[in-house]
Parts: structure tokens; sequence; C-alpha cells
């Protein structure tokens, strides 16, 4: 299983705000969403830690995707 | 004034003689300072003797404009409130969206230059080119949000109506100026200013026309404007969340100030967030002229209508430990009435909680604890025992109780940080520590940005953005009179603003001729600082919490991580150099008369040895 977690509009976009996922094998973030999005509008945390579209993520991982905001 | 969009003309009030003046200004002022915070920094610096004391009659206070303010454009409706910070004592502003920065436009001024003060309280009321300074004992000791209805019952709902609350009289140091329903502005105290001048409201209508160069183009720019921003596609959930969508996305990253700023997280976070608002919403109110209003408002504890903005909610929900969204509303609403900054206000009090914990103040003041917090806020607004200490504000007090508790005050210049904790954003915690007014968020925050291409690095990159920020947010926005979200939170381009300036003034401005101007205004608000401080003023002045360097976060996927204090210091070094200012921050004779600003070198010079 990995958690996915999104936020704003991005989970309008994706339909989606928070999903379990289960995985057989290693596979990219942007495999699980369903939906296309551009890595330059948004912010990928694997496990808390920076991360891309493009990392591999494995079982139990847990990942969260925010919009790129401009903080007020 | 030969330009269009300028109405060229400032209305001076003289509170002691009661002496009225308007006072014309010329192009080279409009077009080197551009209006705002251009032509508060530019007057304060013209007109204040340095040393003054920001509470004395000597004191001005500052409502100014810019050629854009009342527009028919995205989110127009800003007006900067500005003075010398009795909280700071350096340069201090805000920026209040208000049907009063509008009406002074069309009584025919680009800004009120408040001197003197009042024996007795009173208000002033404009009418186009009549000004009259009226009794107000009868609004004296009244809330903002009385006062502001019962001028709004004289004079309508359109009148341009600025207050201040119990906090302003008072002479709390983070009073702020209060318009319309809860909005606010000037966080450095710049409502104790106008409470020292014994000024209660400033009500304002006029029935004139700013004259536009062209006045079709901008209509139908403007038009245009509206609708880009609509069309924008994360609109619908700004609508609906505003900036309250920011309180996930802190906690997600690590960013949500927690118990005083020692976590990045907080465990109840998910019952006081942006979705929790949405669920509760009681409606939404905002700016005049904005169409992207973020005023959304919830019923509090008693069932008052309060607004929950992200700033507001953080400060005085997770950093201060509470969990209740209605409770924190009430927080808020007594911020708002009795005109006190919302952040300060919430850092003052986790401030306070962790000097209780640690034993270091004998009241007992529990994290999260509402009814304790309800009576603290009442006890700052009247200068009540403890609450006359904490009316201070953070740095003051931690200089009171001494010990290690400056590690723990969460501030720089003097300024309580707004809601971003920087364990770990080196960029963030510079952009604070560089702001012109102390720890604010408003004229850069990069945190997202840094995020996308490193959040731990100390890069040259991460300096050179937070300038480019600083230009837009602190130079321009602050100068036209427009809000910056519509920019920053939409994406609405910064290429609309070169033509909605050349539209209304007929000037040809670039984006980087208006960098310069904000590079101008930079130079001068700092030179103020220094000229200030004088020989006090060091590198020091730019730093950040002690907190974050020595203090790992223990929570969380970024625990043990702290800022690294040397790679700060380069960061800040490179800022220093970018800016054409010398190894203490101070800019150079020759970054100053670059800038035209061979005077500002010459009344500096006289309180700091200036490098070349």
């Amino acid at each position: 299983m990995v958690k996915i977690k999104l936020l704003g509009y991005v989970a309008s976009l994706a339909k989606f705000k928070k999903k379990e996922i289960r995985i057989n094998k290693r596979v990219k973030v942007k495999d699980l969403l369903g939906v296309k999005i551009s890595e330059d509008r948004v912010i990928v945390l694997v496990n808390g830690i920076s991360s891309s579209l493009e990392t591999d993520v494995d079982d139990g991982d847990e990942i969260v995707i925010l919009p790129i905001i401009g903080g007020g | 004034m030969l330009l269009k969009g300028w109405n060229g003309k400032f209305l001076r009030i003289n509170l002691s003689t009661q002496k009225i003046k308007i006072q014309e200004y010329d192009e080279k002022m409009a077009l080197e300072f551009l209006g705002g915070r251009g032509f508060a920094a530019k007057i304060l610096w013209d007109e204040l003797e340095p040393g003054v004391d920001p509470l004395s009659p000597e004191s001005k206070l500052i409502m100014a404009t810019g050629p854009l303010t009342g527009a028919l454009l995205p989110s127009s409706g800003k007006l900067i409130v500005a003075a010398k910070s009795p909280l700071t004592g350096g340069y201090g502003d805000g920026n209040i969206g208000t049907y009063g920065g509008i009406q002074l436009r069309k009584a025919g001024f680009d800004a009120i230059i408040f001197e003197g003060a009042s024996d007795k309280p009173v208000y002033v009321y404009i009418e186009d080119d009549n000004v009259e300074i009226l009794p107000a004992e009868d609004l004296w000791g009244l809330g903002s949000f009385e006062t502001q209805k019962r001028l709004e019952e004289k004079y309508g709902k359109n009148a341009g109506i600025l207050n201040i609350g119990q906090g302003g009289e008072n002479k709390v140091l983070y009073a702020v100026i209060m318009s319309m329903e809860g909005r606010a502005g000037g966080r450095p105290g710049i409502g104790a200013v106008m409470g020292s001048k014994r000024l209660k409201a400033v009500v304002i209508k006029g029935s004139k026309k700013t004259p536009l160069a062209d006045p079709d183009g901008l209509k139908k720019l403007g038009r245009e404007g509206y609708n880009e921003v609509r069309k924008r596609e994360n609109y619908d959930f700004w609508i609906r969340q505003g900036t309250m969508g920011v309180h996930s996305w802190c906690q997600e990253t690590s960013c949500l100030p927690s118990y005083n700023f020692r976590e990045g997280r907080f465990e109840q976070a998910e019952s006081i967030n942006g979705d929790v608002m949405e669920e509760m919403k009681h409606d939404r109110i905002g700016c005049p002229l904005c169409n992207m209003r973020c005023g959304n408002r919830i019923l509090d504890t008693k069932k008052r209508p309060v607004e929950m903005d992200y700033e507001n909610v953080g400060m005085l929900g997770a950093n201060i430990g509470m969990n209740d969204l209605r409770e924190i509303g009430t927080l808020i609403w007594l911020a708002d009435d009795y005109g006190i900054d919302t952040i300060t206000l919430g850092g003052t009090i986790s401030f306070a909680m962790e000097a209780s914990e640690k034993g270091l103040i004998d009241e007992k003041i529990e994290w999260g604890d509402f009814e304790k917090v309800e009576k603290l806020i009442e006890d700052i607004a009247y200068r009540r025992g403890l609450g006359n200490t904490m009316a201070d504000g953070v740095e003051r007090f931690s200089q009171k109780l001494g010990q290690d508790s400056h590690v723990w005050a969460i501030h720089s210049k003097g300024l309580v940080v707004s809601a971003y904790d920087c364990h770990c954003n080196p960029g963030m915690a510079l952009a604070f520590g560089t702001s012109p007014v102390g720890a604010h968020h408003k004229d850069a925050w990069i945190i997202a940005w840094e995020m996308k291409i490193g959040r731990e690095s100390y890069s040259r990159d991460k300096v050179d953005k937070i300038i480019e920020f600083q230009r837009i947010r602190g130079g321009i926005f602050e100068g036209v009179g427009t809000c910056r979200l519509p920019w920053i939170e939409l994406g609405f381009e910064m290429e609309w603003y070169p033509k909605y300036l050349k539209a209304a003034t007929g000037v040809s401005l670039t984006l980087d001729e208006l960098y310069t101007i904000g590079d101008r205004i930079y130079a001068l608000i700092r030179a103020f600082w220094v000229r200030e401080l004088g020989g006090k003023w060091d590198r020091r002045m730019d730093s950040v919490p002690e907190r974050w360097f020595e203090e790992p976060l223990t929570k969380g996927p970024l625990k043990g991580r702290t800022l690294d204090r040397d790679g700060y210091e380069k960061m800040l070094s490179w800022y220093y150099e970018a800016r054409g200012w010398d190894w203490r921050g101070i800019p150079t004779k020759k970054t100053l008369e670059k800038l035209g600003l061979g005077y500002v070198a010459e009344g500096l010079g006289r309180s700091v040895k200036l490098n070349r």
C-alpha cells in the first residue's frame, strides 16, 4: 500500500484528496495520479522529503502533492 | 503635477495647531518613488528629526495611495499606512484594502500626513477640500467594530473609514489601523502612533475623478484583467479557502509554527485547517475592487462573524496550542476589535506560554488555554498586569526576563515572525531577516520556490530570488496601490502592471525601471533604519531567531534540522553585495548616488561613516 494525499487545486484536478493504492512493484509518483500534472506546478513530498513526479515509490511510502503557492 | 494618474497633492493635517494645508508635489517625486510605501519612506526620511520618539507629537503618520489605487483593475483598493515604528524603532508600514484609499484619491489627494497631537480625542472628516477635525469623545474607548459601525451610520457604507481600537488608544506597540470589518494594516505599531495623536478615526468622502492618461484604455485593460484573474485554474480553490489553503500546506511541509516555533508541525492541525474552515464558512468579505476576495468568515464561539486568514489562524492556533477553530475565531475577533496585530499577538502569547512553562513568570498560562488567552488579550489591550509587559512585544518582554529567553523570542528587528517556521527554509529565513519592516512575509515569500530548487541549500540563487520578490512585492505592489495576491497566488502576470501604469499615468515604465524604483525605496528605508540606530546598527539587525539555529525540530520527517549559521551569514553577505550595501548592511555612497539618493548619503553620513 502507498498513501497519497493531494492538496489544494491539485486535488480538484485529480478529483481525489486521499487514496491508498496497492502496488506490486516500484512505480513512479506520476503513475499513481490518473491525471497528467506538470512537474513545475507542484511540489512532491515522499515521506516528507522533497521529491519529484519521477521519484520511485515503494510499498509503505507516503506521498503528498502540493500546489506551488504564493504564501500570501 | 503635469502627469496624469497622480493627483499631485498631499493633505497635511496638524492635530496640535489644527492647521490644514494642501501641498502640491512634483513629477520627480512621482517618478522616483511611485506612491504608497515610496512616498511614505521619502516623507519620513525628509521630515522626521532623527531619534524622534515615535509616539510624540513630533512623530508623523502617513497614509498613502499609489497611482493605481481606486482604478478599475484587479485588487486595486490598497492604502499604505506608515510611521517610525514604536515597536522596532525603525521604518514601519502596512497595507490595508479599504474604501479609505479609494475615497482619498477621489477627494483629490494621494496621501495624508498627520502631524502633532490633539489634546482631546478627535476624528478627521475629509470631504474633497473640506477638512474638519471633530471631537471623538463618544468614540474613544470603543472597539474597532463599533467605531466603524457608528461612523458608517453617520457617513454611509461607502465612506472611507480608518480607525483604531483600544489597542491603538492605549499604545500597544503592535496596534494596527483598522478599516471596514476586520481589514487591518500596520503591524509595527502604526495604530499606536495614531493613538498617540488621539486620532480615533479618519473618514473620507470624495467626489472627484483622478485624471487619467487613457481612461478608455485603462477601463478595457482593467476589465480584461478581472476576466483573466477569474479564468486561472486555481481560482475556484482560492475562492473556497483563500489563504486558509496554506494551513495544510505548511503542516505537510513542516512550516506550520507550533508551540512558539518550537516545531513546524502540529498534531491537531487537521481540526483547524482550510477544510474545516470551509465546512464552517459563514460568508466571504474582502477589500473593495477585488474579485478574488479572501476574507472567509466563520461564526466564532459567540456567533459573531470573524475573518479566518492563514496568518491569524497560524499564530493564534497551532503556535499557542489551540485546536478549536471557533475559539481561535474568538481570539481573532478580539484582536480585530481591539485593533491589535494578530501575528504579533500570537507570537507574544506563545512567548508568555513558554516563559510560564519554564517557570520564568509567576502566571500560569498553559498551551491552548482559551479562557486564559481571552483574558490576556483584554489585559494587553488595556495594558493591565502582565498584559502591560506583553503590550510591548516579545523583544522587550524577553529583555525583561533575561536568561536564555532571547533564543526563543521569535522576531527580527523586534517584529514577530509571521506564520512560517524556518528551521529548514534558509531562503525564507533570509527573507524575514532582510524584510524592511522586521520579520514580515509581505516583501518576499519564497518557500515553495525554495523547495523546488533544493530546500536545504544556501545558494546565491535564493538571494537573487529574494531580491526579485522584494522588488516586485515590496517595491512595485507596495508602491502602485494594488494587492500582490492576483500575481502571487493566481499567476496574473507582472506584465500587466506597466500597461496599467501607462494607461493611468501616460508614463512608460518597464519592469526593470520599476525594479530600480524598488531598489531606491529599499535603500532609502535601510538608510532610515541606520539613521535611527546610528552606532547601534550592525548586520546582527538582519538576523533571525536563535531558536532556528540552536534548537532542532524534534518531530516529523525533518526531525533534527536547524539552520546553519555560517550558511545564513554567507547568504546575507551575498544579499548585501547584490544590493550594493557594505558588510554592515549599509548602502554605500556609490549605491545611494546611483539611485539618485545623494542627499540621503549626505544625511546618513552624519550618523555613520559611509563606505564608497
